[in-house]
């Protein structure tokens, strides 16, 4: 999801301090990818990239840490923290597949984006998602939202297929007419639908 | 009841353990408790125990008491007579001049009972010898208690407490040094792991092993999205936001 293009891209072009964080929504994981964990997720990422870690983060630290053992930060605060930090350095915030975030964490999320964003101008966020979620994107603004349609290109199918073809661990069973037939067929039915 | 004592020209209190308030799950010892189970490194209430004790039973009231830690027995002083099912682990804390007691949940009228001829042992021994027993506890008159059974020969009549123990003060010893305000905070895993535990490093990378050369490629051509990553650099009047829509599987997530 883009990240590695993001930050392998900042250093070639000879961009000084990118931070890039990301984050992978799961349907399978919804108790745990909180609107709070997730965005504590993405302070992490920044933070790592800090040396030294921010003083205002070891002093928040140091008071948690007397309280059940190490309190958590809650979303206002990580969201106060994120915008902050953000805005010291070029952020790019990636988050994928959006929409199996629970729906009550997304609407949380996207106001806290939006929240950053206003603090930080600079933040640049990247999401993706199934269409349906597209309008609660655009609805939260988030700093104006520019909307791609990604639907799979042929030529992609096509190298996909040529790759795993290639990849094939029992190549005796392959000929070349099966081959064509198949670099064929696949995209013609992918484009179909 | 609450004794007061002259210890080392510092006028100490003794306050019988508050009971059932402080019911810490972990520190219920149902069955017959050995100190190791008391390792009293949790903090309570925000308050860190003074000391840990990682090994062997104690068999000494005076000494259990001077560890700071220790299990009672309800009504009874003698660990020998083993057969009651309930124990009760005492710890002493740095930042509370009197020793809280951990019990577990005991019927009220035992703990209370219990209680009383607990201080009473207490007023007892104090009055004896002076020793530092269940007095607040700071770390030098800890390591005063620990010399003090060093000169006395304390520790050569009881080698059964010596041989399972000898942890305990070294234990303790070093814990002393973490006690002090001036921990420095040098770890950054732990900040990290507190800030956040999730790890989408490995979700990444598990992605990007998977991921095949140049698939997907075109949309980082795109003016959308070169405007975008441009975008906020010198220019903050671009969207600051790229939405990339899709059905499953159309490759969302695999992009470079």
């Amino acid at each position: 999801m883009v990240i590695d293009t993001l930050a392998d891209g900042a250093n070639e072009a000879g961009e000084q301090d990118v931070a890039v964080a990301c984050f992978y929504f799961d349907f399978a994981d919804q108790q745990e990818q909180s609107a709070a964990s997730m965005l504590s997720t993405l302070l992490k990422q920044i933070v790592s990239g800090l040396e030294p870690i921010p003083e205002e983060i070891v002093d928040v630290f140091q008071k948690q840490k007397k309280i059940i053992g190490g309190r958590r930060l809650q979303l206002l605060e990580i969201e106060k923290i994120l915008g902050s930090l953000s805005s010291l350095r070029r952020t790019f915030l990636c988050l994928d597949a959006l929409d199996e975030c629970a729906a009550a964490d997304r609407a949380k999320i996207l106001f806290s984006l939006g929240n950053i964003i206003r603090m930080s101008p600079t933040t640049r966020v990247f999401i993706t998602g199934r269409s349906h979620v597209s309008c609660e994107v655009e609805k939260h603004h988030l700093g104006g939202v520019a909307s791609v349609s990604i639907s799979p290109q042929k030529s992609d199918i096509i190298r996909y297929i040529q790759r795993r073809l290639a990849e094939d661990p029992t190549p005796n069973e392959m000929d070349k007419r099966l081959e064509a037939e198949i670099e064929m067929r696949i995209p013609e039915a992918a484009s179909e639908t | 009841m609450v004794l007061q004592i002259t210890y080392r020209n510092q006028f100490c209190k003794i306050v019988p353990p508050p009971l059932v308030s402080h019911v810490i799950p972990e520190y219920v010892v149902p069955h017959a408790p050995t100190i190791s189970q008391a390792v009293a490194t949790k903090s309570y209430k925000g308050v860190r125990p003074q000391f840990s004790c990682t090994s062997a039973r104690v068999h000494d009231q005076k000494v259990r008491q001077s560890c700071g830690a220790g299990f009672t027995k309800p009504g009874e002083d003698d660990w020998s007579r083993s057969e009651s099912p309930r124990w009760r682990a005492t710890v002493t804390t740095p930042a509370s001049p009197q020793p809280f007691e951990i019990s577990s949940p005991t019927p009220k009228y035992l703990i209370k009972r219990t209680s009383t001829k607990f201080a009473r042992t207490e007023n007892r021994k104090m009055s004896q010898d002076r020793s530092p027993a269940y007095c607040p506890t700071s770390p030098n008159s800890l390591k005063d208690i620990n010399n003090s059974l060093n000169t006395t020969g304390f520790r050569n009549h009881n080698t059964n407490f010596l041989d399972h123990n000898c942890n305990c003060f070294n234990t303790y010893n070093t814990y002393c040094g973490n006690v002090s305000n001036t921990t420095v905070i040098n770890d950054r895993s732990e900040i990290l792991t507190w800030l956040s535990p999730l790890k989408p490093d490995l979700r990444h990378y598990n992605i990007q092993t998977r991921r095949i050369d140049s698939v997907g490629e075109w949309l980082l051509g795109t003016e959308q999205f070169r405007s975008w990553r441009s975008g906020g650099c010198r220019d903050e009047s671009q969207k600051a936001t790229i939405f990339c829509s899709g059905n499953p599987g159309v490759g969302k997530t695999y992009i470079r």
